[in-house]
């Protein structure tokens, strides 16, 4: 468990030491890294640089400022941290337990204040700690770990991954109609006075809206409309103001509304009486569906989880 | 349904109801691993990643409840201080306004010996009103919180350009900028909301009786008088027609309204509960939520344009709002309003309500409508 070699296959090792790394450049990295406080050796730190540049760099071959402007932006403490626990060091992993491992937790706790994502953040904690073996190599989570962003923020996305896919997993997932089918079923959509023909139209034509925005445009609308997101949280997220999201879903919404009546009226063939009709016969299903919640036993209404937003 | 506000409201509804389900196209590209999903929250993704990044989130439900989950995680961020935006104004604003104010100083003719009372007196005169005196920056935040729905306020500011003082020579030409780069800031007021001030002037209910003051286990704490009435008073009493609800309708409300006594936006604020979730509503359908005791609020779509004048919530994720025309508007999870119909076009005054069932709603004449079935039918 003391060793500190590097665990690496040929192929990556060759591939890892294709990225040259300037001698000085190294030096000057390590020292900052602090990684001897660990016990890291400093070619052992290199390779890991190596293998962050590696997979960064993945398919290209950057000049050597390239690689200098990218390894000066690793958070290097963090990613000699992580080389020295994936290695077993002792004082490395006194300093993760008390630094870090409660990071894990209580982002668990957050997910699920009752507990009930303690379970990941254990089995996290034992991946990172190295419980499987390959090739009698003990094998720690911390070698996907590369230094890209901080160590925190890191254990965070992967707790946030396992949860994600949990709660994916027990749950049923239906997807958006196929294009295709879309665009033959508005083809072939004369107008037609039934309800639930219009209420169709309706959202098919909102389906290839939505497929025609661009790709921030649709990825705003998830975060609000289908992760509730809030708005300073999407935000966050685009690198946006609040104000800013506030303002791109409402142009959002808007052009969606116009391509909606757009295919209505000019692939369906419906005039203004009858897109009118759809809109009403559109909202009349959603406000029934609202009401249906609504109406629940409330012994058996499922209320949304706390909110942990900001 | 001809308007496009209408249509809107009936879009977000369907894209709500489809993006929350719908597991998206073929997603573009590999899943993000949680080595870029950090790399995105922190910020170090190179811009063709995060292009490459965004288009596959784009059509990724799985990736995007993973950025979701990692945004909420993540710990609120440090105020900005070096935004280039705001740094920029800090500096920018004050150097622009004494360059101005020495240009016009230099371009505009007149007797420069005057004595020092004149001076004086003008400096007085276009003394900018109490409002004009913050920094420009925070005003419009303020008036983009309280007034825009669409604009919800910066929840945190950096620096503040330091205190205006008496000496400063530049002080009405800095004033004068601030006014203009406010007006910038600041997005245009609906107009529904001058002529909502206007109405609620004209139309003064008469004053509560002192029996009518809300308690928190009665309907009536609930029940929310009319906008004047906060505003004037700055409490929150109920109606009169609210006042005669039967006392025997045991509420869960804690809710207690009120207004913002500012001369210009009169916005009602509801609160839960939850100490924590209060909604606020207004002029033109102006619905926002908080989730945080009020200090960051988000806009959400009503649906409606007509004036909302009060409310109940008799628990976190349920609020009733009444407003002009026999708007009712019921959430049942504090952020997705449904337009309840009501059987007369007449304004609502008051509401109060024991749960996403039960209300008890006021009209300006007096009346009162139940209902016990979440808006589906109203009794007199």
């Amino acid at each position: 468990m003391s060793t500190l070699e590097n665990p690496t296959r040929k192929g990556e090792a060759d591939h890892i030491r294709s990225f040259h790394i300037d001698a000085a450049l190294a030096a000057r990295l390590y020292r900052k890294a602090n990684a001897d406080r660990w016990g890291v050796a400093e070619p052992t730190f290199v390779h890991a640089l190596g293998a962050s540049a590696a997979r960064s760099f993945a398919g290209r071959h950057p000049n050597g400022r390239e690689i200098e402007r990218y390894l000066s932006s690793l958070h290097l403490e963090d990613l000699a941290l992580a080389c020295a626990c994936a290695a077993g060091h002792e004082a490395a992993w006194e300093h993760f337990v008390r630094e870090l491992r409660p990071v894990l937790y209580r982002a668990a706790d957050a997910l699920q204040p009752g507990g009930a994502a303690r379970d990941l953040a254990d089995g996290i904690y034992g991946d990172l700690y190295g419980l499987t073996e390959s090739g009698g190599e003990r094998l720690s989570l911390f070698r996907y770990y590369h230094g890209r962003s901080s160590l925190a923020t890191w254990l965070r996305a992967v707790l946030s991954q396992r949860h994600v896919d949990r709660l994916r997993s027990g749950r049923r997932l239906e997807s958006l109609a196929d294009e295709d089918l879309v665009a033959t079923t508005l083809a072939a959509s004369p107008p037609d006075p039934d309800e639930n023909h219009y209420r169709k139209l309706v959202r098919l034509a909102l389906v290839r809206a939505v497929a025609a925005l661009g790709a921030r445009d649709r990825l705003r609308l998830r975060c609000y409309y289908a992760e509730d997101l809030t708005l300073a949280e999407s935000g966050r997220l685009l690198r946006e103001h609040e104000a800013t999201v506030s303002r791109h879903l409402a142009r959002t919404r808007r052009e969606i509304r116009d391509e909606v009546e757009r295919q209505l009226r000019n692939e369906v063939g419906l005039n203004d009486v009858q897109v009118s009709r759809c809109f009403e016969l559109a909202a009349a299903d959603a406000g029934s569906l609202d009401l249906e919640r609504m109406l629940e036993d409330p012994g058996q209404r499922k209320e949304p989880e706390p909110d942990r937003s900001t | 349904m001809n308007r496009g506000s209408d249509r809107e409201a009936v879009v977000e509804r369907l894209l709500r109801q489809s993006l929350a389900r719908a597991g998206g196209a073929a997603p573009r590209g590999q899943c993000l691993d949680p080595e870029m999903l950090a790399a995105w929250v922190d910020g170090t993704l190179k811009s063709d990643e995060l292009k490459a990044a965004e288009a596959h989130l784009s059509d990724c439900s799985r990736c995007v409840s993973m950025v979701a989950t990692m945004v909420k995680l993540a710990p609120e961020p440090e105020p900005v201080t070096r935004g280039w935006g705001i740094g920029l104004l800090h500096w920018w604003v004050p150097l622009t306004a004494g360059i101005a104010a020495i240009a016009v100083w230099i371009a505009v003719p007149g007797d420069r010996s005057r004595p020092p009372e004149q001076t004086i007196a003008r400096t007085e005169i276009t003394q900018p009103e109490p409002a004009a005196q913050q920094p420009a920056e925070e005003r419009g935040s303020e008036a983009a919180d309280k007034s825009s729905p669409g604009r919800p306020a910066e929840s945190s500011r950096g620096n503040r350009p330091p205190a205006r003082t008496d000496a400063d020579t530049n002080a009405d030409a800095k004033a004068s900028e601030a006014r203009e780069v406010a007006k910038e800031v600041e997005p245009p007021r609906p107009t529904a909301l001058s002529e909502f001030q206007a109405v609620s002037r004209d139309e003064r209910p008469s004053p509560p009786a002192p029996s009518a003051a809300p308690t928190a286990d009665s309907p009536r704490a609930a029940a929310v008088g009319t906008l004047e009435e906060r505003v004037t008073s700055g409490a929150s009493p109920a109606s009169p027609g609210a006042a005669a609800a039967p006392a025997s309708m045991a509420t869960r409300s804690a809710q207690v309204g009120r207004a913002n006594t500012g001369t210009r936006a009169p916005v009602i604020e509801i609160a839960s509960p939850d100490a924590a979730i209060r909604w606020r509503v207004g002029a033109g359908g102006f619905v926002q939520l908080s989730r945080d005791r009020g200090a960051t609020w988000e806009a959400l779509g009503s649906g409606v344009t007509t004036d909302l004048v009060a409310g109940a919530s008799p628990s976190a994720t349920v609020c009733w709002v009444v407003g002009r025309a026999g708007t009712v508007l019921l959430t049942t999870d504090g952020r997705n309003w449904q337009r309840l119909t009501f059987p007369e076009p007449i304004d609502l005054t008051a509401v109060g309500a024991t749960d996403a069932r039960t209300a008890t709603v006021t009209t300006a004449d007096g009346r009162r409508f139940t209902t016990a079935n979440g808006g589906l039918t109203w009794t007199r």
